[in-house]
C-alpha cells in the first residue's frame, strides 16, 4: 500500500492503551480533540478514528464501529464528573465544558432522568473552563484529564459512570474506533492489535494512572457494553440530543477461504482412490458439490432410485420378549443389544440368539468388536471361542455397534471383523462422528475401512456390506456432530469407501429428515427402521418408528423403498400404499 | 469469488433437465411461473442446493446472519378461523385462551434486562375484547423499559384488524403504532395468497390484495418488513411459485422487503392434522426455490424453532442465509406441536452456524451488525 490509514485519535491518557502499539508502517497518526475526530472523519481527512459516541451521528451514521476494544466505565469512570462548590440540589445552572459532546450528553440525560434536575438552565462555556465556571450555584461538567486534577473548593463531585451504572446496569462508552464503511480488514486488524498489546501495559503505567487504566477505565467493547452503548444512542435519538442513524460494527470478512477442489470431486465421483490428503482437501467443498459428486459415485454403483431398509429392531440380551413384538410387527430381523459383559452373558448371548431365531423366525445380528472382546473376557474364553458358540447358536451377522474412528481403537475392530469373516459373518462398518476426533480422524477411519474391505475380498471372506454413519450420543459441546457434518461424512463415506456397496443414513441421531436428504449424498439404505429409545444410551432423544414415515419420506423424495434382510440377498419393493388426500409431500 | 458452479453440480444441474434454467440464472435472466414450477417439480434435491447455494454466496458469501430477540404474543384470542391454527377461534374465557396484562407483557421485555438483545418481536391473535389503546401502551410500554430495542410488531393481518375495527385507515394505524414506537412489521399472516387455497385456509382473514396493500402502505411510510409463506398444507406447486410472484412484484414496486419467510406448516393441535407434515426434502426445496424466484429480496431465513435445529442446519446448504435467532418465548408454534427446545443459546447458535462452515455475523432488525459472533 501506497498510502497508510489515517487515524484520528485524542492524546488523552485513557486513549494511550489503544493507540501506543499502533503499527506506523500501517497507520498515519493524527492527535487531536475529541470532537475533531468525528470532524476529521466527517471532511475525509482521516479514515477512521477514536470518536466520541455523542458525534457518531454527526453527519448521519455513515462509521462502521471497529469491534472489540472502546473506552467505555462499569461505574465509577472518575474523569467524567458534575462538579460544584455545593450539592446539585442547590444548582441554578450547569455550564457544559465542550471539550466532550459525549460526556456533556450523558449530563443532560442523566440530569432529565435519574439526577432529576431537568430544570437545570445549561449554559455552554469553552472547552477546559468548566472547573473554573463552577461557583456557588453553578455546576459544571469537567472530563478528562482536568477532572482529575480539580480546585479543592469543588467538593461536590457527582461521577456520571456510577449514576450511569446505578440507572441503567450497564457500562457506558465514551469513544469507539469508528471509521468508513470500505475501511480494509489489516487497517480494522490492526487496531485490534494494537488493543490487545496495549492491555497488558496499563499495568505498568506511572502509579498515578495505573489504578485509572486498569480499574476506572473499561476497554471490552462486549456485549454489556454494546447494550450500554445502544441504551445511550437510543436515549440520546429519543431525546432529540443525536442525530438518526443504526449503530453498525465492520462485518467479518464474508468468505472463508476455501480453494477450488474441482479436480479432487471429479477424480472421487470417477471412483478413484483418494489418499487421506487428497480427502481432507474435500473439506473446502461445498455441501452441494460434494452431494453431487457422491450422488454421482452411488449412481455409478447402481443408477436405480431405489432406497433400502431393514425390518429389524433391537432386541435386549436379558429381555428377549420384545422379540416377539418385533416379529408381530413385520421384523425380519433382531439386533443384539447387550448389556456390559459379566461371567454370565455369553451363555445368555448363546440363549437370546437361540429364541429370536427358534421362537421368533427372526436373523440375528448386532454384535461390534468391543462387544465381542468383553463378551469373551467376561466368560474367559478366547473372542474365536465365544464366536463359534454364538454361530452355532444362529448368530447370522456381525457389526453395526457404533466404532470410534483412530488408531486406538483399530487394531480391535480390524481384527474381531476378520475373525467374523472367517465364519461368513458380515454386517456393516461403522463410524460414529462427534466423540471427539477431528476431520482428519473420521477420513482416515474411512481409508482404513476401504483397505480392509480390500483385504478381506482378497482373501475371500465376505467383507462389509455397508458403511454406516453415526453421530455422537451425547450432547458434548464443541464436536462436529451436526447435521451439515454428518451429512457430508455420508457423502465422504460414499466417495472414499469405494469398495463396499451400501451407505447407509443411520437416522435415528439426526432424525429421518436429515436422513432423506442424505439419499442424493451417496446413500442408498436407512438401516434398520424399529429401533426404540434403549437402543441407543441417549435417554430424550426420540424418533417416530413409524413404517408409513419411512416409506413416505422415501417416495416423497422420488425413491423406490425396498425392504431387504441382512445381506441385500432378498429385496422387496413395496407396492405404493394408497396415500391420504392430502399427503402429497 | 467463488459464484461459478462447480463441475460436478453443474453436471447434476444439467442432468436433471435444468440448464436452461441455469442458464438464466448465469445470465442474470428473471425466473418465470414455468420455471418455478419446473424446479418444484425436479426430484434432484442436489441439482436444488447448487443453484440456490450459488445465488446465496453470490450475495452474501459465507455470511450467516443471526439475531437475539425476545418473541411477545400477548394475546391468543383470535376471531380468524385460519384451519392451519391452534389458536383458531379461541375466545376470551376458554380455557387455552389468555391476554397478558400490559404489565405482563412489557415483563416479558424486562426479564432480559441483562441480555444483549436487540429486538422485540410481537404477533397476537385478533382480540375482539381489547381498545386500541391496549397496543398503543404495549409499545410505549416497552419503549420506556429498553428504548434501545426495536419493535417489530403486527402482521398485515393484525394491521387490517386495527384498521376495520378501530375505523382507521392503514396509514393512519401506522402512523399512530410509529408514534408509540414501531419500528417495522414481521411478515406473518401472508399465508397462501391464490384465493383456491386462501379460501380453504383462512377465508376470514385479509385476502392478498389486502396483504400486499398493508405492505406497499407501511414501506411508503419507510417501515422496512419481512414476508412469509405457509408451505406444505393444502396448497400446490404453482400456488406456491404464484405466491412468490406476487411478493416479488410487489417488491419490485417498493423494496420495503427484507427477508422472505418460508413457514413450514405443523399440524398438531389445528384441523388439518391429517395432514402429513412437509419432509425435509420439500423444506429444503422450498427454499431453495424461493432464492432462486426472490431475485430482489436481500434475505431468506429459516426459522429454526419451526424446523428443527438439525433440518435448520441443513438449509444453510439451500440459500437460506439468516437463521432466525434466540427466540425467548415462542406460543405459537409450540401449540402446534413444534418440539424444538424453546431457546437455544447464542454460543450454540453460533457453533451451528460455523459447523456448517459458514460464518455468523450478528445482525439487528435492519441488518445491521450488532456484536462479534
Amino acid at each position: 500500500m501506497s498510502s497508510k490509514i489515517r487515524v484520528a485519535c485524542v492524546g488523552y491518557t485513557n486513549a494511550w492503551p489503544l493507540t501506543r502499539h499502533l503499527d506506523r508502517t500501517l497507520f498515519d497518526v493524527m492527535p487531536c480533540v475529541p470532537s475533531a475526530a468525528a470532524r476529521l472523519l466527517n471532511d475525509g481527512e482521516a479514515d477512521v478514528g477514536l470518536v466520541p459516541v455523542g458525534s457518531l451521528f454527526d453527519k448521519g451514521a455513515r462509521w462502521r464501529i471497529v469491534p472489540g476494544y472502546c473506552i467505555g466505565a462499569d461505574g465509577d469512570v472518575d474523569s467524567v464528573l458534575l462538579v460544584g462548590e455545593r450539592p446539585l440540589s442547590e444548582w441554578e445552572e450547569v455550564v457544559l465544558d465542550g471539550e466532550s459532546r459525549t460526556s456533556v450528553l450523558l449530563a443532560q440525560i442523566l440530569l432529565r432522568g435519574p439526577l432529576g434536575r431537568p430544570d437545570l438552565v445549561v449554559r455552554p462555556v469553552d472547552p477546559g473552563t468548566g472547573a473554573f465556571h463552577a461557583q456557588g450555584r453553578v455546576g459544571a461538567v469537567v472530563i478528562g484529564d482536568a477532572a482529575r486534577n480539580l480546585p479543592e473548593r469543588l467538593t461536590h463531585r457527582v461521577d456520571l459512570g456510577r449514576v450511569w451504572k446505578e440507572w441503567t446496569g450497564l457500562p457506558f462508552v465514551f469513544a469507539v474506533w469508528a471509521g468508513r464503511p470500505d475501511l480494509p480488514m489489516e487497517a480494522i486488524d490492526g487496531l485490534r492489535r494494537a488493543a490487545a498489546a496495549g492491555m497488558p501495559d496499563r499495568f505498568n503505567a506511572p502509579p498515578a494512572d495505573r489504578d485509572y487504566l486498569t480499574r476506572a477505565i473499561r476497554y471490552e467493547l462486549d456485549d454489556r457494553a454494546l447494550m450500554g452503548l445502544r441504551r445511550f444512542v437510543a436515549l440520546g435519538q429519543a431525546a432529540g440530543l443525536l442525530g438518526p442513524g443504526d449503530l453498525s460494527l465492520f462485518p467479518p470478512p464474508s468468505r472463508l477461504v476455501r480453494p477450488s477442489v474441482d479436480g479432487l470431486l471429479a477424480r472421487a465421483a470417477a471412483g478413484e482412490a483418494l489418499s487421506g490428503e487428497d480427502a481432507l482437501g474435500l473439506d473446502a467443498a461445498t455441501t452441494a458439490d460434494l452431494a453431487a459428486a457422491a450422488e454421482e459415485r452411488r449412481l455409478a454403483i447402481d443408477a436405480r432410485r431405489e432406497v433400502t431398509y431393514l425390518m429389524a429392531g433391537n432386541v435386549p440380551v436379558l429381555d428377549p420378549a420384545r422379540g416377539a413384538e418385533l416379529a408381530a410387527k413385520g421384523a425380519i430381523a433382531a439386533i443384539l443389544q447387550l448389556p456390559v459383559a459379566e461371567a454370565g452373558t455369553l451363555a445368555a448371548t448363546e440363549a437370546a440368539v437361540r429364541l429370536l431365531k427358534e421362537r421368533d423366525g427372526l436373523s440375528v445380528t448386532g454384535l461390534g468388536a468391543e462387544q465381542l472382546v468383553g463378551l469373551a473376557v467376561a466368560a474367559g474364553v478366547s473372542p474365536e471361542a465365544a464366536l463359534e458358540r454364538l454361530v452355532k447358536a444362529g448368530l447370522d451377522g456381525f457389526g453395526g455397534a457404533p466404532t470410534r474412528a483412530g488408531a486406538a481403537a483399530r487394531p480391535q475392530w480390524q481384527a474381531m471383523h476378520r475373525l467374523a469373516g472367517s465364519f461368513g459373518l458380515r454386517g456393516p462398518a461403522t463410524l460414529t462422528i462427534g466423540l471427539g476426533e477431528g476431520r482428519a480422524a473420521r477420513i482416515e477411519h474411512l481409508l482404513d475401512v476401504r483397505r480392509f474391505q480390500e483385504g478381506e475380498l482378497a482373501h475371500g471372506r465376505p467383507g462389509f456390506s455397508a458403511v454406516s454413519v453415526w453421530t455422537g450420543l451425547g450432547e458434548t459441546a464443541g464436536l462436529d456432530d451436526s447435521a451439515q457434518a454428518w451429512l457430508r461424512t455420508v457423502a465422504l463415506a460414499r466417495l472414499l469407501v469405494d469398495n463396499v456397496p451400501h451407505i447407509t443414513a443411520w437416522w435415528p441421531t439426526v432424525g429421518l429428515g436429515a436422513a432423506q436428504t442424505a439419499l442424493f449424498a451417496g446413500a442408498d439404505d436407512l438401516g434398520p427402521i424399529l429401533l426404540d429409545e434403549a437402543a441407543l444410551d441417549a435417554p430424550g432423544r426420540s424418533w417416530t418408528t413409524d413404517v408409513e414415515e419411512v416409506e413416505h419420506h422415501l417416495r416423497v423424495a422420488g425413491f423406490t423403498p425396498v425392504r431387504r434382510d441382512l445381506d441385500w440377498t432378498t429385496l422387496t419393493p413395496v407396492a405404493a400404499a394408497p396415500e391420504g388426500r392430502y399427503a402429497r409431500f | 469469488m467463488v459464484t461459478e458452479l462447480g463441475t460436478l453440480s453443474r453436471r447434476r444441474v444439467d442432468g436433471a433437465g435444468l440448464a436452461d434454467i441455469r442458464e438464466k440464472l448465469d445470465a442474470g435472466v428473471r425466473l418465470t411461473m414455468e420455471d418455478g414450477v419446473r424446479l418444484f417439480a425436479t426430484p434432484d434435491l442436489t441439482a436444488l442446493a447448487a443453484l440456490a447455494n450459488r445465488e446465496r454466496e453470490r450475495r452474501w458469501g459465507d455470511v450467516t446472519f443471526f439475531n437475539r430477540n425476545v418473541h411477545v404474543n400477548a394475546t391468543n384470542v383470535c376471531e380468524a378461523s385460519c384451519i392451519f391454527c391452534s389458536f383458531s377461534r379461541l375466545k376470551t374465557g376458554d380455557a387455552a385462551a389468555y391476554t397478558m396484562s400490559l404489565q405482563e407483557a412489557v415483563g416479558k421485555v424486562k426479564a432480559l434486562r441483562g441480555e444483549l438483545i436487540t429486538e422485540v418481536h410481537i404477533v397476537n391473535g385478533l382480540n375482539p375484547d381489547l381498545p386500541w389503546s391496549y397496543y398503543l401502551d404495549l409499545l410505549r410500554g416497552i419503549k420506556a423499559e429498553r428504548p434501545d430495542l426495536h419493535i417489530k410488531a403486527f402482521t398485515a393481518v393484525e394491521i387490517h384488524y386495527f384498521a376495520e375495527k378501530y375505523g382507521m385507515t392503514y396509514e393512519q394505524v401506522f402512523r399512530e403504532l410509529i408514534d408509540a414506537g414501531l419500528g417495522s412489521i414481521p411478515g406473518g399472516g401472508a399465508e397462501i395468497f391464490h384465493p383456491r387455497a386462501r379460501k380453504k385456509l383462512c377465508d376470514d382473514k385479509v385476502d392478498a390484495d389486502g396483504w400486499l396493500e398493508v405492505h406497499r402502505v407501511a414501506h411508503r411510510l419507510g417501515l422496512r418488513s419481512n414476508c412469509t409463506m405457509l408451505f406444505g398444507s393444502i396448497e400446490t406447486n404453482e400456488e406456491r411459485v404464484d405466491h412468490m410472484l406476487r411478493l416479488r412484484a410487489l417488491q419490485d414496486e417498493t423494496g420495503g422487503f427484507q427477508t422472505f419467510i418460508p413457514l413450514r406448516f405443523h399440524h398438531e393441535n389445528n384441523k388439518l392434522n391429517r395432514l402429513r407434515e412437509p419432509t425435509a426434502f420439500d423444506s429444503l426445496r422450498t427454499y431453495a426455490v424461493s432464492r432462486l424466484m426472490l431475485d430482489n429480496i436481500d434475505h431468506i431465513k429459516a426459522y429454526w424453532v419451526m424446523l428443527g435445529v438439525e433440518l435448520a442446519q441443513l438449509t444453510l446448504s439451500w440459500g437460506v442465509d439468516d437463521i432466525d435467532g434466540t427466540v425467548r418465548e415462542e406460543r405459537i408454534y409450540h401449540m402446534a406441536g413444534a418440539r424444538t427446545p424453546q431457546t437455544l443459546g447464542r454460543a450454540e447458535l453460533v457453533q451451528l452456524i460455523r459447523d456448517a462452515g459458514r460464518i455468523p455475523v450478528e445482525r439487528d432488525t435492519l441488518y445491521h451488525v450488532v456484536a462479534e459472533a
